[in-house]
């Protein structure tokens, strides 16, 4: 959904098409001025989050060939695979991970703007700053949170490193990756947030500032 | 006096309230519902349940992403994106231009005919909304359509995803409920057709009592060539082939949801490469998409899940159940009533994803208890999200369609169009309740 460019919106690639994207926007003229709307990354980091996005949204594409594949596999060569299962499961559950930067990067998380987008910019500011700042300690504690889990499926209780793995028969270290990979999305978030309470600060105290 | 109460009843009341309102309050500031839930969840997880809870949260959020089930979300969301960005849809519409042609009403029959279609190729709604509004509406008003009808049309039939199999609303309450999706899917059949036989006999009586309300097109306009027919027929052959092979062999047991799926995704990829539409920029624009609509919904579940969690170890599910079981006497139709306009509020609100995963897992246990068919429930849930998809003030129908509709259809005239449908969606939905074999025939 572009929504950055409205005099677009008739064209075929700019129609919204899932389920939740573009809630709102009562006039196409009116969906890019709504401030609960814009796709703008608001920092640099979060402009790099929504490239890095489109190389790791592929990843999608590769885990449905991988499933064609076993299923071809399975039936027409009658040689089932044992890794297509949980190779498909980490890969997406990566993706879904990741995903959640890049919706704070792009602001494609749902929210309601019935209040939002009626007040003035001041209280609009104010607004953006408590809304920053206790993302910000959502996801500083679930960053801790992650850290102690991570932290088992790493090390062993006696302190050598050991990947907890899944217990199937191929046996990959899935949880392992995806519990570590958690713990780094929730600081990379962390990050995230924290530069958008700064950026916020700023613009309170009336400074033009770019992080 | 106050001896009499339990101190944690008192407790778990407060608490409850106290929950609710910030929730409430977060949500009006603004606050992404992602984070509102988690931030809540949090809250209580510190100052209730105590610090050392919080890593057993992670691990909901591991168990959570890391389902098999799941991967049929994303894959189903690429199915869609990528006929979305195909032609696939206009050629279906001129197809069943063919069917339709003289009948009266004919093009707003053939547009709800199209929906199914659609709707059985894609599991989420917003997305065919919005392709129906640029291709069937147009032409509806330009035949001289009632306005209104052709408006409530096109809405109506573009929230079909979510009750035609493969619904992604059904993939979550399945792995919600922890029924099986397959089951789910037989059961929604019925309904979802139902539904749409209710609007296409609501369209063709309206009608045959006022035929000015549904001009017949030109003689001309409606013969095609031959090679024309032909044409239009290769075009969507595939594609529909493609949708009933997903919904076939998971019905006939070949393969499990996410190889469907995967199937599906395979098999649109293909039929987009035999049109020549398929390129590498729809291909990556369907994968980011993808990636933005599973990012929504995971990380509202990952919030959802955690409050729902927490309000668990706080006994507010022994709390809101006893509530609920005590409402109306304790009659069970009372009290699946009392939940569907709660469900119907909520959805003034928030969205499905939302609503699932903040209430089935309160509701669905109750259901059991009462002794309902859980599979019974996801389809009546997923009616019930339909009926929100469309009820203003914040139906997300209205708004879709609001952003491909010529300039002079308002928002006002939307809401008006989709009243008499919501009406159709209410008699579903009392049929539904009142003979739950139209669910649970193949039982």
């Amino acid at each position: 959904m572009n929504t950055s460019d409205p005099n677009n919106n008739d064209s075929k690639q700019s129609t919204g098409s899932d389920a939740i994207d573009a809630v709102d926007g009562s006039d196409p003229q009116a969906l890019a001025v709504r401030a609960s709307d814009s796709n703008q990354p608001l920092t640099r980091l979060d402009a790099y989050i929504v490239k890095l996005a489109h190389l790791i949204s592929l990843i999608f594409l590769l885990s449905a060939c991988i499933i064609v594949f076993e299923i071809g596999a399975r039936y027409l060569f009658n040689s089932p695979t044992i890794w297509v299962h949980e190779t498909t499961t980490l890969f997406c559950a990566m993706c879904f991970i990741y995903a959640g930067s890049y919706c704070l990067a792009s602001n494609r998380h749902i929210r309601i703007g019935i209040v939002y987008d009626a007040v003035s910019d001041k209280v609009r500011r104010w607004l953006d700053l408590v809304i920053s700042f206790a993302g910000l300690i959502y996801v500083v504690i679930l960053t801790w949170a992650a850290y102690l889990v991570a932290e088992k499926a790493l090390f062993a209780p006696w302190g050598e490193f050991r990947m907890e793995t899944s217990g199937s028969a191929w046996d990959p270290a899935l949880p392992a990756i995806v519990k570590a990979f958690l713990f780094l999305v929730l600081m990379l978030m962390s990050i995230q947030f924290f530069l958008h309470f700064v950026h916020h600060i700023m613009k309170t105290s009336g400074k033009d500032y770019h992080v | 006096m106050f001896e009499l109460f339990d101190l944690s009843v008192i407790g778990i009341e407060w608490g409850s309230i106290l929950l609710l309102g910030m929730m409430f309050l977060l949500l009006l500031s603004g606050m992404p519902l992602a984070f509102v839930t988690g931030i809540v969840a949090l809250f209580f997880t510190l100052f209730w349940i105590g610090p050392n809870a919080a890593p057993l949260l992670v691990s909901r959020i591991y168990s959570f992403t890391t389902s098999y089930v799941f991967v049929a979300v994303p894959m189903f969301v690429l199915m869609a994106a990528i006929l979305d960005r195909s032609g696939i849809a206009r050629d279906l519409f001129n197809a069943m231009r063919m069917l339709g042609g003289k009948m009266r009403g004919g093009v707003a029959v053939q547009t709800l005919v199209v929906a199914v279609f659609l709707a059985a190729m894609s599991g989420i709604i917003g997305g065919e909304t919005v392709l129906l509004g640029l291709l069937a509406l147009p032409q509806m008003l330009r035949l001289g359509y009632d306005r209104n009808l052709a408006i409530g049309t096109v809405c109506a039939g573009g929230a079909l995803g979510t009750m035609v199999p493969p619904s992604i609303v059904l993939i979550i309450y399945g792995l919600i409920a922890n029924v099986s999706i397959g089951d789910l899917f037989t059961a929604s059949f019925v309904p979802g057709l139902l539904l749409a036989g209710l609007y296409v006999a609501y369209v063709l009586i309206r009608c045959t009592l006022n035929p000015s309300l549904a001009p017949i097109a030109d003689e001309d306009e409606l013969t095609l060539s031959a090679a024309e027919k032909w044409k239009v027929i290769k075009g969507v052959a595939l594609p529909v082939v493609v949708a009933f092979s997903v919904l076939g062999s998971i019905y006939a047991g070949i393969a499990s949801v996410t190889e469907a799926s995967a199937i599906g995704v395979s098999g649109i990829a293909l039929s987009t490469w035999i049109r020549k539409e398929l390129n590498w920029q729809l291909l990556r624009e369907s994968a980011i998409q993808t990636l933005r609509t599973c990012g929504m919904i995971i990380w509202i579940g990952i919030g959802a899940s955690l409050i729902v969690g927490v309000y668990n170890l706080m006994g507010g599910m022994q709390f809101v159940e006893n509530m609920l079981l005590n409402f109306g006497g304790g009659s069970p139709l009372a009290i699946l009533l009392l939940m569907m306009a709660i469900l119907f509020m909520l959805g003034l609100f928030l969205d499905w994803v939302g609503i699932a995963l903040l209430t089935m897992p309160i509701f669905v246990p109750i259901v059991v208890q009462l002794g309902y068919d859980p599979i019974w429930f996801g389809v009546v849930f997923s009616l019930n999200m339909q009926i929100s998809f469309l009820s203003p003030p914040f139906g997300p129908a209205a708004f879709y369609l609001k952003s491909v509709a010529p300039p002079e259809v308002t928002l006002g005239h939307i809401y008006r169009a989709v009243l008499p449908f919501i009406g159709l969606q209410a008699i579903a939905l009392t049929l539904l309740v009142s003979f739950p074999v139209l669910a649970l025939w193949w039982q």
